[in-house]
């Protein structure tokens, strides 16, 4: 079980994060913000990279920072800038991180094995990874978190780069994981969380803006999200008085999907829609 | 009679102060040894050829220099302070290239973030190697003391040893407290720059003094010094291995 207490987090003068409070059991846990709300930073801060400004973080009661290596030993991290030596292979370059993780050579020999199968990498794990394609890139990225068969997963945008295939192999991986840890994921992709993540952790204005479960956050929209059809003439100065998530050219009109609080100048053609958590966010990140 | 049963919250809590308090602590020392064990010397060093490559071609370049000196025609040509001056300067070379580049490799690769998250994380490593390239550098110096012995440079061998110790330890003090009190490896990259510079300068302005100190002060004292200064810089080094501070090394 790991503890957020009142954390703040400043660079300088700028504040990054203001008093958090959050918690994480077991399950899967989808951080989703904008670019630039503090979700890396929460992160670094869980894995110890960074250090809070006020507050602590606690692991099972421990403040984590005064549990060193005990701590670590329960933590994988795939960073959002992921790092890796361009003149290793996967298996040389996991080699050493289990080394540096405490692993035992033969364990990890094994771990390795079958984690690159788990990626998809089995064929190309003596291949240098210099010669690898991005998405080949993070998936050993991935295997790198999941390689002391940590209690505690943090994965900072573990899908970009990733094709729709490998995206789905990816999600089930994490499902099958989460059964018993913690898994912490940030990522853009809305669909990711949607249907993997059994809490969503919103960040707004340097705070916790909420942090329920996907369908009680998409409830929240309930009746608030409409499309309809407008003929083309009238587009823009519709799209200048509505709050339009998107917008869909048809022939001869166009079609909106929007968010409205209340009924008030609804046209007439609006129908209800079943909000989706693309909506919510767009909703809760719209510019006044 | 009732006796209170402690709650689960007491009996933990005492559980924790016996552990603590009853099992011998690991010293630092024996966590190194620890750490060598599971590691071993192939991942501890792990990339850092190409850098002994080029610490070990400055130090070929030093002896060369010397044996150049030595050939010079004229026997007891080259001055003693120019010697000690020049040893008490330039002995650290080894130590000062393997850290330094050592520190900037470890910083420009983007690995930095997955090996400070590892058990053994980059600042461990960092200390060991610190301690090694120490102990080599040490070496080194005696070498080069009896080189100069050799090619009769100088006679008083263990003086000319210690000028290297002190000028090792002095340079080791500086640059594991500017990375510790720093902010990353700028202020160790800036010590390590001025210091011949600094030498140079110590030898211009105040010529007795720092002669006084690399010949005249009597070796025990020299001794007491530069054992003080290695004793700080395993002290520094201590501080490193436990990281109390973020951003260590980046
Ligand atoms: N080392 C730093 N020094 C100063 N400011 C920083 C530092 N790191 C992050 N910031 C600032 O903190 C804020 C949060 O950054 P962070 O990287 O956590 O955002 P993010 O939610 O991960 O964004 P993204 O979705 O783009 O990855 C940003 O405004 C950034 O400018
Ligand atoms: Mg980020």
């Amino acid at each position: 079980m790991l503890t957020v207490q009142n954390v703040t987090k400043r660079f300088g003068s700028f504040t990054a994060l203001e008093d958090i409070n959050l918690e994480f059991g077991k399950g899967v846990y989808g951080l989703l913000a904008p670019n630039g709300a503090g979700k890396t930073t929460l992160m670094k801060m869980i894995v110890t990279l960074l250090f809070p400004t006020k507050g602590r973080i606690l692991c099972d009661g421990k403040e984590i920072l005064s549990m060193g290596e005990n701590y670590r030993e329960k933590i994988g991290y795939l960073p959002q800038e992921f790092g890796y030596y361009r003149n290793d292979s996967p298996r040389q370059y996991l080699r050493y991180l289990g080394a540096l993780k405490g692993l035992e050579r033969k364990a990890a020999e094994i771990r390795i094995d079958r984690l690159l199968e788990k990626v998809g990498l089995a064929d190309v794990k003596d291949k240098k990874m210099k010669k690898f394609s991005g998405g080949m890139v993070q998936r050993v990225g991935i295997a790198q978190a999941l390689l002391g068969n940590p209690e505690i997963l943090v994965l900072d945008e573990p899908t970009a780069g990733l094709d729709p295939k490998e995206r789905a192999r990816f999600r089930n991986l994490i499902s099958e994981l989460s059964k018993d840890r913690t898994v912490i994921l940030s990522t853009h992709i809305v669909s990711d969380i949607e249907s993997v993540a059994n809490r969503i952790v919103m960040l707004k204005d340097h705070s916790v803006y909420c942090d329920t479960d996907c369908s009680s956050l998409c409830g929240m929209m309930g009746g608030k999200v409409f499309e309809c059809s407008v003929p083309q003439k009238e587009a823009d100065s519709f799209e200048m008085s509505h709050l339009v998530i998107s917008r869909r050219e048809e022939p001869g009109q166009t079609h909106f999907r929007f968010a409205q609080d209340g009924e008030k100048g609804l046209p007439p053609q609006a129908k209800p829609v079943q909000p989706d958590l693309e909506d919510v966010f767009l909703y809760v990140y719209r510019e006044d | 009679m009732k006796i209170e049963y402690p709650t689960p919250q007491e009996q933990h809590d005492s559980i924790e102060r016996i552990v603590k308090y009853g099992l011998p602590q690991r010293s630092a020392f024996a966590e190194l040894r620890e750490m060598f064990r599971s590691l071993g010397p192939r991942v501890i060093f792990y990339g850092q050829g190409d850098v002994m490559f080029i610490a070990a071609m400055a130090v070929a370049f030093i002896a060369y220099y010397l044996v150049q000196l030595a050939c010079q025609p004229g026997i007891g040509k080259v001055a003693p302070e120019y010697l000690y001056s020049f040893l008490f300067t330039v002995s650290p070379t080894m130590y000062l290239l393997l850290c330094l580049l050592g520190f900037w490799k470890e910083k420009l690769s983007t690995v930095y973030d997955i090996k400070m998250t590892c058990k053994y994380t980059v600042c461990h490593l960092a200390v060991f190697r610190m301690l090694a390239f120490s102990c080599a550098n040490i070496v080194v110096n005696m070498l080069t003391a009896g080189l100069c012995c050799l090619l009769h440079l100088e006679s008083d061998f263990w003086r000319m040893f210690m000028v290297s110790a002190s000028g090792l330890f002095l340079l080791s003090v500086l640059l594991i407290y500017s990375l510790l009190f720093g902010r990353g490896i700028i202020p160790p990259t800036v010590v390590s720059v001025v210091w011949v510079p600094a030498n140079l300068l110590c030898n211009a302005l105040a010529k007795d003094t720092y002669w006084h100190f690399l010949r005249v002060v009597p070796l025990p004292l020299h001794i007491a010094v530069t054992a003080a200064l290695a004793c700080l810089y395993i002290f520094g080094l201590k501080r490193l291995f436990l990281r109390k501070k973020e951003r260590v090394l980046c």
